[in-house]
């Protein structure tokens, strides 16, 4: 068996399909939850393959073409670790699979790792509510951050502030990839 | 914004022609029914003998007839092993399947080539696969409808085009909406979809069944805000979590158990009371040792438990009689408390289901507007305090459960057929979608409850010096490990020039259709190699049997098949020149010199060769126009969504779909 290494691609900006021209909206950060919702229902409606069932097939194409970007467009922009990604990206800061944290925070995630396995096993249903409750404020921290510096970057354009949203997009990988493990118990 | 609203002067347009001929299909576990919207109205077309529900049951006889519906539910005890109930319970899965080995199915099965189920019926002379035996009902259901739409447009107004072009197709059917349980995977579409074929349907859509039910509700009441429809049939689950806003049906979250439903629990009953009537050996958890019942004994204890069910709906206690082959009568009295406590196990799955949903969606229960019931299962007042105890609230059961799904089919054979904007359905895919990677885990590509239509592309390298090939394996679920989820396709991905490990790059897209199916192709990226893969699923038929089949099936046994293409080809000629001509008519801004010179080439070429003989060359001259005409539709898409878009089109994709 030769089964491929995985590599998770890289976003890919620039050359990509424009997701905020797709859906009429100004390039920014901050955005109108309810404007992105509604223009995205009302672009999905013109485009979507249902009503080119009967049409030639490179209209069909187009549609269903069409219909995929807007769904990518709008998944993207509506959550905001994704949409500071996908801004990030578009300036030309990418960022790889296996970015790696400041020493002092890998050390704290490290141990609230332990902690969580360890609350998990013993079934200690209290401790881990704490556990979300403190990292879902450890959240709400890192993108009240990462909205203030895309605010001074749109306004004074300065490329500089990049590196350090970049390094809190980073923070913010982890913090979600840590609160997914709350997902399951149902 | 449809090619088809635009209506030639003294040409009778396709939009016409549908009206009335799509039909929807609720193919069912249990039951199934065709329904079509006459005059504005969703209708059920009910069968000769009055009845709406067909019983979705198939009988294979010695002398090789093939008996559909009531008459074959009449035929399953004498002949359990050639009469085949549930089959869709079957369909797209493989023989190693634990769904097609498990206790108390009366079926034989026969010999296969480890990619599909077959039974071996009519006295094990025949050997059917699942898809064949669906496409015995969906082909009843649409002798059924072809009846009354003839009929129909027998009226005062015959329509032009059915009498037209070369006198038509061999149907008074244009297309069909097939309904399929949202949680389906994607070989039970690939499969249901086939079926349809096998029928000789057009199948326009398939249509999740809580979507359609949402369909049919939404239409009718002008409902607005969050719904949660809880759709529990004979043999299948689903949960989904819809909001309705101005015209868009929009799915957020679907869940549920494809191999879960009524039928589970009348075999639960059952084997409880035969197992104290001694008869337990071979089935799961027996608390008596006991003899093996034989196949006629568990099909007799089924039937039992199922009218016991039934019987509970309106009251509290029933008597549960069987006879047992020794000729004694085994009765005793069930309880309502008591089958709600015996099937508790079953209607837990179905709550884990609806909390997992509620999350992805990202609801909680008490801001739901209501709760839908659909399916025959929740007429049970032990499904109705159950599903009233999830959700905290009396759930919704205005339009009857068992016609709902097939009345929201209809309407979106409607809207399809019409190319009508009035509602838009956007639904999402039920499974995660990835691929196997080094060390069986699975590489999520496609995340569930991903909204549909949608595409993904994910980057591979190679692990060793000079490796020019990949093994790559699909598979749909959520586990992590590659064996606890559902093997789709496996292909070779070859040509990859030697390298060092690391340095290819191959580009794997997935795209799911608004089908909810699945089509994957690769690119190496550093040559630019290109594979085209042409994914067999791991479970179903290959075009090849399929067409082998439409050859064989009784219906068309005696039909010329390349007359019938011929007459295809030529509709489908005339319909793209209209469908074009019109566009140019009403977009002729969009049109640049060298792309109008070349559709109107193609327009003539087509024209031409439609009047011949040959449908392959008619099939290449109509390819030949939507090439031509390709810019063109992507400028009306693009005007359609209103953006002027930057960027490449997504090149990868339309290569692989527009095959």
């Amino acid at each position: 068996m030769t089964q491929p290494e995985f590599r998770r691609a890289a976003p890919r900006g620039g050359q990509e399909v424009d997701f905020y021209a797709l859906l009429g909206l100004a390039e920014r950060y901050e955005i109108d939850r309810a404007e992105l919702e509604s223009r995205y229902l009302e672009k999905s409606k013109n485009v979507h393959p249902d009503r080119f069932v009967a049409a030639p097939a490179a209209e069909r194409v187009a549609a269903l073409q069409r219909s995929m970007q807007l769904n990518q467009a709008y998944k993207t922009l509506k959550r905001p670790l994704a949409r500071a990604e996908y801004l990030l990206a578009r300036r030309g800061t990418s960022i790889g699979a296996n970015e790696t944290l400041e020493p002092g925070f890998l050390m704290e995630v490290l141990e609230l790792r332990e902690e969580l396995a360890t609350a998990k096993q013993a079934g200690d249903a209290a401790k881990l509510r704490q556990l979300e409750s403190a990292m879902r404020h450890r959240e709400e921290d890192t993108l009240g951050r990462i909205a203030a510096l895309f605010g001074t970057l749109e306004e004074s354009g300065d490329s500089s502030v990049l590196t350090d949203i970049k390094r809190e997009v980073i923070l913010m990988r982890y913090i979600e990839r840590y609160l997914d493990e709350f997902q399951d118990d149902i | 914004m449809s090619l088809f609203q635009i209506a030639e002067p003294g040409q009778s347009t396709v939009k016409e022609a549908c009206k009335g001929r799509a039909v929807g299909i609720d193919l069912g576990t249990t039951n199934s029914l065709i329904a079509y919207v006459k005059d504005g109205e969703p209708t059920i077309i009910p069968g000769p003998d009055g009845r709406e529900l067909i019983p979705s049951v198939v009988h294979y006889s010695d002398d090789g007839s093939v008996t559909v519906g009531a008459e074959a539910k009449n035929l399953a005890s004498r002949y359990p092993r050639d009469t085949i109930a549930s089959v869709k319970r079957f369909v797209g899965r493989g023989p190693e399947d634990g769904e097609a080995t498990r206790t108390m199915t009366p079926y034989q099965f026969a010999e296969s080539d480890g990619r599909v189920v077959k039974f071996a019926v009519a006295g094990g002379r025949r050997a059917v696969t699942p898809i064949e035996v669906s496409a015995e009902i969906l082909r009843t259901l649409k002798v059924r409808a072809e009846t009354v739409l003839r009929d129909d447009s027998a009226g005062p107004e015959p329509s032009e085009f059915a009498n037209g072009v070369d006198g038509g197709i061999d149907s008074t059917i244009d297309g069909a909406v097939i309904t399929v349980p949202a949680y389906f995977d994607d070989a039970q579409r690939q499969a249901t979809r086939d079926a349809g074929r096998l029928a000789g349907l057009q199948v326009l859509r398939l249509l999740a069944e809580p979507t359609a039910a949402a369909l049919a509700y939404g239409l009718d009441k002008g409902t607005k805000g969050t719904y949660a429809v809880y759709d529990l049939g004979g043999g299948t689950f689903d949960i989904s979590i819809l909001d309705l806003v101005e015209g868009v049906f929009r799915v957020k979250a679907t869940g549920g158990d494809s191999a879960l439903g009524g039928d589970d629990f009348d075999r639960t009953l059952a084997e409880r009371i035969l197992d104290e009537a001694g008869y337990s050996d071979g089935m799961a958890g027996p608390k008596h040792a006991g003899t093996r019942p034989d196949r006629a004994l568990v099909s007799r204890a089924l039937r039992e438990a199922r009218a016991v069910k039934e019987r509970l709906s309106d009251s509290e206690s029933t008597e549960y009689a069987l006879e047992l082959p020794d000729g004694r009568r085994f009765v005793r009295i069930v309880t309502r408390a008591e089958l709600a406590e015996a099937i508790r196990p079953l209607l837990d799955k179905t709550g884990r289901a609806c909390r997992r949903a509620l999350k992805d969606a990202e609801i909680r229960a008490a801001e739901l507007d209501g709760v839908i019931l659909v399916g025959g299962s929740t007429r049970s007042p032990c499904v109705r305090d159950y599903v009233a105890e999830v959700f905290d609230r009396e759930p919704l059961c205005d339009i009857d459960p068992e016609h709902v799904v097939a009345l929201g089919a209809a309407v979106q054979a409607e809207l399809l057929a019409g190319g009508s904007s009035e509602v838009t359905l956007l639904d999402v895919i039920p499974l995660s979608l990835g691929i196997e990677t080094m060390g069986g885990v699975v590489e999520k590509i496609v995340h569930r409850n991903s909204t549909i239509p949608c595409g993904a592309m994910q980057e591979f390298t190679t692990y060793a010096d000079n490796q020019t090939g990949f093994d790559i394996h699909v598979v749909q679920g959520e586990r992590e490990a590659v064996d606890d989820n559902r093997s789709l396709a496996r292909f070779y991905l070859k040509g990859i020039p030697p390298m060092v490990a690391g340095m290819a790059r191959v580009e794997i897209t997935f795209l799911v259709d608004a089908d909810g199916i699945l089509r994957v192709s690769a690119l190496e990226k550093l040559t630019g190699i290109e594979n085209s893969i042409e994914v067999k699923p791991s479970y179903g038929l290959t075009d090849e049997e399929i067409e082998r089949m439409l050859m064989d099936s009784f219906e068309h046994a005696d039909d010329d098949l390349v007359e019938r293409n011929l007459r295809v080809e030529r509709i489908e000629a005339e319909r793209i020149l209209n469908a074009t001509r019109a566009a140019m008519k009403s977009d002729p801004e969009l049109l640049d010199d060298v792309t109008r010179a070349a559709t109107e080439k193609a327009m003539a070429e087509l024209e031409t060769l439609a009047a011949g003989e040959d449908y392959l060359v008619i099939r290449k001259a109509i390819e030949a126009l939507d090439l031509a005409s390709k810019p063109f539709a992507q400028r009306r898409m693009n005007r359609a969504v209103g953006a002027a878009v930057k960027g490449r089109s997504v090149g990868e994709v339309e290569r692989e779909i527009s095959h």
